[in-house]
């Protein structure tokens, strides 16, 4: 049974209502371009390490993109609980768009993890556990998107994908720990041994990455928002089931 | 009536419906053993090759076939029989670990038909109690992972693909901890870690399956 609470909608969360986007997402938008902008320049000026040279700059890339796909799947495994136990549209719609950022930022990972293992390791693909992990990662999240849109009825939706969302964060921990778990090329945590300088950058990075995370992940959120708001209002003013019928008059049959 | 009495109870219900279709052993364990024979035929005639990528192709056909077998159409209880569970006030946690474990039944009984015809047809001895172990610890996780997803998919119209999209990748943890406490045997290394790595994996689905029972009665 739909209930308010499962079909209320908030269209204010990012739009003004008129279409156009508000402010506080416009603002989260110019904060991001700054930060990225700051991260690319403060990657570029640091010096290069001394082994790798200048591929090693793809850190500034590959690490973010990383950690944000952890974020992202996060907020959504908690946002998929918080979805089963109020009911409340706007959980929902934060662990999709939080998958959905998710999903692009382990493609980013993936790819630039590939892009310095071709210098590195001499392949693009190399049969690693955290590399093997995280594309299994990816597969699942997209299995999580494709599940969204398997399933038209909203609540029916949102509830396989709120299962959905807690059981696939496992793999979360798997891709994690592998590193640990397994011998293997990629290389463990290196975050206490890692030179200042290049730990400077790589936090900045980090910084920029999440706020361009908060402000994609705000803009989907609305989006979605803005079309169940509009699926709505169609439902409200669309024909239904015996409008085409109409009253028999039976006046004039008792006359005749 | 206790919680695991009317889990055993639907289990045994369960493994009914399995024994009198034998959707499994007649159909799905016979296409197994194609599957691994096309595996021999592809890989070529270098008996040592095959010898050594036996089990590795053992543990692949299980894993595949987990999928065939989670949504096999004996296995999917109608919207009739889950709405008489909802009737008879049947616990939701019942219902949903009594279909993952009689699944890990079905897995594990798959196994063990698998396993000779592998031996037999890749000329390879097991040789190590490991499998005694570890055959059960994936076939519990490959069920619970399987019926949950079941549930998830249950009535959608792209429900195979779905299904097989969120078990393959999800049951890649098993499939990495089986082969490698085979390889652990093989080379005289402990397996401690890997069945480790088993119970933790198939602890967090227990716990989601407990935990998840009442969302997904509501599916």
């Amino acid at each position: 049974m739909t209930t308010d609470s499962e079909t209320s909608t908030d269209p204010q969360a990012g739009h003004d209502g008129s279409g156009r986007t508000s402010t506080p997402v416009r603002k989260l938008d110019g904060i991001a371009v700054a930060g990225i902008v700051l991260a690319i320049v403060v990657a570029m000026t640091v010096p290069a390490d001394k082994l790798q040279g200048d591929v090693q700059r793809l850190m500034y890339v590959h690490v973010p993109s990383a950690w944000v796909a952890f974020l992202a799947f996060g907020v959504t495994a908690l946002s998929s609980i918080a979805w089963l136990r109020t009911h409340k549209v706007t959980w929902d719609t934060t662990a999709a768009a939080s998958a959905f950022v998710g999903v692009f930022f382990t493609g980013t990972a993936l790819a630039s993890g590939m892009i310095w293992g071709k210098p590195t390791w001499g392949v693009f693909w190399t049969w690693d556990a955290r590399l093997v992990s995280t594309a299994l990662l990816f597969v699942i999240y997209l299995g999580y998107l494709a599940l969204r849109r398997a399933t038209p009825d909203p609540i029916d939706r949102a509830r396989r994908s709120a299962i959905m969302g807690i059981i696939a964060a496992l793999q979360v921990a798997v891709v994690y720990k592998s590193v640990d778990w397994w011998v293997t090329l990629h290389q463990q945590s290196s975050r206490n041994s890692i030179d200042p300088a290049l730990r400077l950058s790589l936090w900045v990075s980090v910084l920029a990455f999440t706020i361009v995370y908060i402000g994609l992940t705000s803009r989907r959120r609305a989006l979605l928002e803005a079309e169940e708001s509009l699926r709505l209002r169609g439902l409200r003013g669309s024909a239904v089931a015996g409008d085409a019928i109409s009253k028999p008059n039976l006046e004039a049959r008792s006359d005749g | 009536m206790t919680f695991w009495r009317q889990v055993r109870t639907v289990i045994a219900n369960n493994l009914r419906v399995e024994r009198r279709t034998l959707e499994v052993v007649g159909v799905t364990f016979p296409f197994a053993v194609a599957t691994l024979i096309a595996f021999g035929l592809a890989v070529g005639i270098d008996a040592a090759l095959l010898e050594r990528i036996g089990p590795a192709l053992y543990w692949v056909v299980v894993l595949i076939f987990s999928v065939l077998i989670i949504l096999r159409s004996s296995g999917t209880g109608s919207a009739a029989q889950r709405d008489l569970m909802k009737l008879l006030a049947v616990d939701p946690a019942v219902t949903t670990v009594a279909a993952g474990l009689s699944a890990a039944l079905i897995m594990l009984v798959f196994e063990i038909l698998l396993l000779p015809v592998t031996m037999l047809l890749f000329n390879w001895t097991p040789g190590t109690w490991s499998w005694v172990v570890t055959l059960p610890m994936v076939a519990l996780g490959l069920g619970l992972l399987g019926s949950l997803v079941n549930t998830v998919t249950t009535s959608l119209s792209s429900r195979t693909s779905l299904a097989a999209i969120l078990i393959v990748p999800g049951s890649i943890p098993l499939l990495v901890a089986a082969t490698n406490s085979l390889e652990a045997t093989t080379y005289g290394q402990g397996i401690l870690p890997w069945l480790l790595l088993l119970l933790a994996v198939n602890l967090g689905l227990g716990i989601a399956v407990v935990a998840l029972a009442g969302p997904i009665d509501d599916l």
